[in-house]
């Protein structure tokens, strides 16, 4: 008995890692993975994000509406910085680098100045369930299907939607999308808004289990931008989900074995042998096989 | 190519495609400048002086960033780790052998060669793996918040160094009452002993010309061959590789050199305030040397220089007014980027040049 | 004449590919190639477009790794050397893309290739030189982003050649070029092989590859379709077919 909730403990915690790790990079995944920017100040909008929940929710909101006006509020915060800064650098990756941790600053202690530094909470809901003699938290597992639903959603964003393929078309050649007709400039700003308001649903879900201060988003972003990396750009979906696997897998392991800071260093490094092995993430390898496969496939078809 | 055939015999290898001024009306500004910095001792109160000591370590830091990121294309968001491992070697050695030695010489240099080895394994990977130069700079942030996560939870007394302990939030401190306290910079040679307090115009003045020779030393490294390869580097590797150059080993030479210099700041800093704690890996100092050296020009040693000391006296004035200074300087860093993306320095140096070649042509045409 | 006809005549291999494959994805870009190139000649590789040509180049220089074969330089096994160990072995490249520094100036541009084999002192007479010969006399001080496009492909082939190279990879040194500065570059081209330099080029442009009037050899398919002199490829019925007329 003691043996299967050891292994229930392990999966939940498994399950809770990848959930987070999905919630962090999803935006993100759009924003780089997509567009190519890099967007520091990634964590900030999800904070927005977390701020709008938490004050909705005390204002008496549901906190699923919360969470959804979270979304709303961050994708315009999202589409305002990208009219008025972004835009400006795109094909630059190191400034966008340098530019965005300027505008992640700036929103930080702009919240720091307004509501000061005072922690917000919101109670997380659905309480727990036993198992053997621990106890879980339900909520957890909600983050996970929420994270899962984001994923399909964008998937069915991108895939299914005109939008969809617009955006497709721009990020692989804007000039060739441009002369199609698409008005591309519109199609950056919604694909960052798409992105920001992904952070800013991420941001109210964590709301419900995290504490809130201005400084919230700063665990965030580096975290976002390692799995989203690790990913890669080849398939932007299968790599999300293969990263998150691999990194939550070292995570949990980690974590149980020793402890939590040695559970994050661990992750890190994880992260780093990825990249030295596969530079472009593992999605580029996932797609490079495929292509092996379906080759060999088809040479043994009789012609 | 012409140039002043007396200012080209003396100052030949300062001068070069890779930094601003090389005129004599350059050189006059900049020693009067070093002069006026000099002087300040003798009229300004002992609270300002030690304010812009600080401001003077800071652009060692904001001058290592600039060469590997103006001139060699890598840009570190974690630079100011190399700092904080420079100041806690220098002050766990300088605890550990204050007593015996009665100078901090030994502990001064390892302030400097600990960040240097530190960047040989990290840099000597990264580069050697051909990581692309976003990952580098993300991965360096990470780096310096990892060392800053440990050095946090390092308030167990078992976290000894010899006489030295790392003491967690609260900052490097001596194990017990018998251990000789974080001291400043004690240099010994032979019987000679000088004594350099942080709060002091001694330390002043010593930073000033450490500064002024780092400076110094570093035009002559980026005028030189080895500045033109750190600019291929920048802006074209592959390129560069093309020729024959070893791009993984000149950005790793880089790498260490901006370490030792960010060493060195870190060494300053300890002994300037005798004290040393985590905060200096967190994202704050890192941001903000970002900003000094994009605000004042990266690639430039002295715009970058210029730009960390302004900042620091604007924070320094923003703080009085309470908590905005972060928000100013990062709308200042956003602002600068949009308006002149190489930095304002830079910026600015290009019209006096201009104005100053039109000036010349004036005078000629007459 | 004579010195000159002394030149072109073959000496020995100096670059060659052994069975050669590079595949990217499934797809053979480069096919078990077996090519050598002489020592002094200028070697001409034709072909339409994906049969290879620039990424036997990229193989050649060591910008991508092949799938299998190997690659010999001058008797050295050079197949899994890094690029820049190849280029101090003598092997030099001008890529399809602009290969300069286009934020620097002129004689930045050179310095960084010059600074390999000379002292900074020799430079500034190096730089001279080369730009004389480039036809970009007096550019020195110019930022190199501000030239005309011709004016840029020369520099670019003018960074290469100033590695002082036994070999010399050019990939479409024409491309987007005048038919005057097409015809100049061909005399750059035939100017730097006289010097003792073997050249390998990539070309689209049939006029230029007519009047360099070399050997030349054709790829499809990551293979060689042909090979010969090229007044006697161009004759060829299969080599037409291939370029569906475009010779």
């Amino acid at each position: 008995m003691d043996v299967a909730a050891d292994v229930f403990s392990y999966a939940y915690q498994y399950f809770d890692n990848i959930g987070f790790l999905i919630l962090s990079a999803s935006g993100l995944i759009i924003i780089f993975g997509m567009m190519g920017v890099i967007n520091m100040a990634h964590g900030e909008l999800m904070m927005i994000g977390a701020y709008i929940t938490a004050f909705s929710y005390h204002a008496g909101v549901p906190a699923p509406l919360a969470i959804i006006f979270a979304g709303i509020g961050a994708g315009l915060a999202g589409m305002v910085l990208e009219r008025l800064v972004i835009r400006h650098f795109y094909k630059q990756l190191l400034s966008s680098l340098v530019v965005t941790w300027g505008l992640s600053l700036m929103i930080s202690q702009g919240f720091l100045l307004i509501f000061g530094p005072t922690i917000l909470n919101v109670p997380t809901p659905f309480g727990n369930f036993p198992v053997a003699e621990q106890t879980f938290g339900i909520y957890r597992l909600v983050l996970f299907g929420g994270a899962l639903a984001i994923v399909a959603g964008v998937w069915a964003v991108f895939t299914f939607t005109k939008f969809g393929t617009h955006a497709r078309a721009t990020m692989e050649d804007p000039d060739m999308a441009d002369a199609l007709g698409v008005n591309t400039r519109n199609i950056y700003v919604l694909t960052f808004g798409i992105g920001a308001a992904m952070g800013g649903v991420a941001g109210g879900m964590f709301a419900l289990t995290a504490t809130i201060s201005p400084f919230f988003g700063i665990n965030y972003t580096p975290l976002a931008f390692i799995t989203v990396v690790v990913g890669g750009g080849a398939n932007v979906i299968t790599g999300l989900l293969s990263s998150v696997m691999a990194l939550a897998s070292v995570q949990t392991a980690v974590n149980n074995l020793v402890n939590v800071y040695v559970g994050y260093i661990a992750m890190m490094g994880a992260a780093f042998f990825i990249l030295l092995l596969l530079p472009r993430g593992i999605s580029e390898y996932l797609e490079r096989r495929k292509i092996r496969t379906e080759r060999k496939v088809s040479r043994s078809a009789p012609a | 190519m012409r140039q002043h055939s007396v200012l080209d015999r003396y100052l030949g290898p300062l001068n070069g495609p890779h930094t601003m001024g090389r005129g004599v009306a350059f050189w006059v500004g900049f020693v009067v400048v070093v002069a006026v910095l000099a002087s300040f001792p003798e009229y300004m109160r002992r609270y300002d002086i030690i304010n812009l000591s600080n401001f003077l370590i800071s652009g060692f830091l904001a001058l290592s960033l600039s060469l590997i990121w103006g001139y060699c294309g890598v840009l570190s968001l974690g630079q100011a780790a190399f700092h904080g491992i420079g100041g806690y070697a220098y002050g766990i050695v300088a605890l550990n052998l204050f007593n015996a030695h009665g100078n901090t010489d030994i502990a001064f240099f390892a302030g400097i060669v600990v960040p240097v080895v530190f960047a040989a394994i990290i840099g000597g990977v990264m580069f050697f793996a051909r990581l692309r130069g976003v990952y580098i700079a993300i991965l360096m942030l990470v780096v310096s918040l990892l060392i800053g996560t440990f050095m946090r939870q390092t308030a167990d007394p078992s976290y000894t160094i010899g006489a030295a302990y790392l003491g967690g939030m609260n900052g490097l401190r001596p194990a017990s009452v018998d251990d000789p306290l974080l001291p400043s910079l004690i240099f010994g040679l032979g019987e000679t002993v000088i004594e350099l307090d942080g709060r002091r115009p001694a330390f002043f003045y010593f930073v000033l010309g450490l500064l002024v020779a780092v400076y110094l030393g570093l035009r002559c490294l980026v005028n030189s061959s080895y500045g033109y390869w750190l600019v291929g580097c920048r802006e074209d590797p592959n390129r560069t590789e093309t020729f024959g150059y070893d791009v993984r080993l000149i950005q790793l030479g880089v790498f260490c050199i901006a370490a030792a210099i960010a060493g060195l700041s870190g060494v300053l800093y300890t002994a300037w305030g005798t004290y040393i704690h985590p905060d200096g890996f967190g994202v704050a100092p890192n941001i903000l040397v970002v900003i000094w050296v994009a605000v004042g020009g990266r690639k430039d040693l002295g715009a970058a220089i210029a730009g960390a000391i302004v900042l620091e006296w604007v924070s320094l004035r923003l703080a009085a007014e309470g908590e905005i200074a972060f928000l100013v300087l990062g709308a200042i860093l956003v602002g600068v980027m949009l308006i002149a993306p190489n930095g304002l320095g830079i910026t600015i140096g290009d019209y006096i040049r201009r104005g100053h070649d039109r000036a010349i042509a004036w005078v000629r045409a007459r | 004449m004579s010195a000159l006809a002394e030149k072109s005549v073959p000496t020995g291999v100096i670059v060659e590919t052994r069975s050669l494959s590079k595949i990217f994805g499934g797809v053979r870009a480069v096919d078990g190639l077996d090519l050598s190139i002489q020592e002094g000649e200028i070697h001409c590789i034709i072909g339409p477009n994906g049969a290879g040509k620039s990424t036997l180049f990229k193989l050649l220089m060591g910008i991508e790794r092949p799938t299998a074969g190997a690659i010999v330089l001058d008797d050295h096994d050079i197949t899994h050397m890094a690029p820049h160990l190849r280029a101090r072995r003598g092997l030099a490249i001008k890529f399809q893309s602009m290969q300069v520094y286009q934020d620097l100036t002129v004689y930045q541009n050179l310095f960084i290739p010059l600074r390999r084999h000379h002292r900074p002192r020799e430079i500034p007479d190096r730089c001279a030189n080369l730009l004389t010969q480039l036809q970009l006399t007096d550019t020195e001080e110019r930022i190199v982003g501000d030239l005309s496009h011709g004016q840029q492909q020369w520099l670019a082939i003018g960074m290469s050649m100033a590695v002082d190279p036994k070999v010399l990879l050019l990939d479409e040194p024409t491309a987007g070029m005048s038919p005057e500065e097409t015809r100049q570059t061909a005399a750059i081209v035939r100017q730097l092989n006289e010097a003792g330099v073997t050249i390998a080029v990539i070309e689209h442009d049939m006029a230029f590859v007519r009047d360099l009037d070399t050997r030349t050899t054709v790829l499809h398919y990551g293979k060689v379709f042909a090979q010969g002199a090229f007044a006697d490829v161009e004759r060829d019925d299969d080599v037409h077919r291939i370029y569906l007329g475009k010779i």
